[in-house]
């Protein structure tokens, strides 16, 4: 894994290919959490420099909802879904089963039932990793912030700053039938969680 | 009320002005700390977004990302612009926890850390703090302006203070 581009081809296809898989668990979860038909709409594993990482969330004053996982188990490895403010109020009226357009604000109950849902994605994203891996992976309760977008991710870009320029990001934008949501969940693996998975990937096909 | 548009300082980012305008700012620190410096009398500021504590010995030892070389760079480009380093005031902003539970190799205490490498490097460099907020749990970003050498900080719930 050199510096600059962080994967080979080959490897980005790899991680590509498992990503894809964590992100159809995922959104499935999603759908049996809350019932509805959401439809995965696009899925890019990008590379990213890292101080433009959080230009894919609007910037880095742009006040966003964050919700932290960290991984545990075989590998090591943090897991972050950003969302902006409207998608997130708009994730909470679907969550917790009210009229759309009802979440104005985010207090506790509505930034409580959205760490619940980064649990169940991250989870489920896990298990299929996992799954494809052989690995052993473990979502950590999740933290949830409302916060500038820099400010939610710049400890995460501090770890890979250390080792590498750019970011691996995943960047799904996801709807739903009957509602205008279009959201972005962001995957951020670190170098040392990515080679892992892309060792225990190898070993299995 | 500082007039926008600003100069962005990215992650790991030092930059020096020359005013006498211009706006300096490191925008949504986290565990990040935001270093403000401004020699009043030749209007030059600088600023550095600094990311990770001491990185001496590191073989990127040398990039403003670490507080040490940060604060050595920002001293050495600032009186290259003219500026003295007896005059520079220096304002400090950041190094919270934004997530609690964030669980990395020797990162769960960076924002502690950075402010601490940050006092450190300014004490070496025989530097005196002006002003500083750090620590807790939200995110800040500071601003500086190059007419006045004022210091705004502000947090995303909109509010916003003088340094």
């Amino acid at each position: 894994m050199t510096r600059g581009t962080l994967l080979e081809p080959a490897q980005m296809d790899s991680w590509h290919h498992l990503a894809k898989l964590g992100v159809a668990r995922a959104f499935s979860g999603l759908c049996e959490m809350t019932g509805q038909d959401i439809k995965v709409t696009s899925l890019k594993s990008k590379r990213v420099p890292l101080g433009k990482v959080v230009d894919l969330v609007g910037g880095s004053g742009a006040v966003t909802v964050g919700v932290y996982l960290s991984v545990t188990g075989s590998a090591r490895g943090h897991m972050v879904l950003m969302y902006q403010p409207e998608t997130a109020c708009g994730l909470a009226d679907l969550i917790m089963d009210r009229p759309i357009g009802t979440t104005t604000s985010l207090e506790d109950m509505e930034l409580s039932a959205l760490g619940e849902m980064g649990n169940i994605m991250g989870s489920f994203f896990l298990t299929a990793v996992a799954g494809a891996t052989g690995l052993d992976l473990h979502p950590s309760p999740p933290s949830v912030k409302l916060d500038m977008a820099g400010a939610i991710l710049d400890t995460l870009l501090g770890e890979l700053i250390q080792e590498v320029e750019l970011a691996l990001v995943l960047e799904t934008t996801f709807s739903t039938q009957d509602r205008q949501i279009q959201g972005t969940f962001l995957v951020i693996p670190t170098p040392s969680f990515l080679s892992a998975l892309l060792q225990a990937a190898n070993a299995q096909s | 009320m500082i007039q926008n548009p600003a100069t962005l300082v990215g992650l790991g980012e030092l930059k020096v002005l020359q005013g006498p305008s211009g706006v300096l700012a490191c925008v949504g620190l986290g565990s990040c700390v935001g270093v403000s410096a401004f020699d009043p009398v030749k209007k030059v500021g600088g600023m550095a977004h600094v990311v990770l504590p001491a990185g001496k010995g590191r073989p990127d030892g040398g990039s403003p990302k670490y507080t040490d070389a940060a604060i050595e760079v920002l001293v050495e480009e600032m009186v290259k612009r003219g500026a003295s380093k007896s005059r520079l005031v220096i304002k400090i902003v950041g190094g919270a926890q934004v997530i609690p539970t964030i669980r990395a190799s020797g990162l769960l205490k960076i924002g502690e850390d950075n402010v601490i490498g940050v006092k450190q490097a300014l004490t070496q460099h025989g530097l005196r703090l002006a002003g500083a907020e750090t620590g807790g749990n939200s995110g800040r970003s500071i601003r500086l302006a190059l007419d006045s050498g004022t210091v705004l900080v502000s947090t995303a719930n909109g509010t916003s203070k003088e340094l």
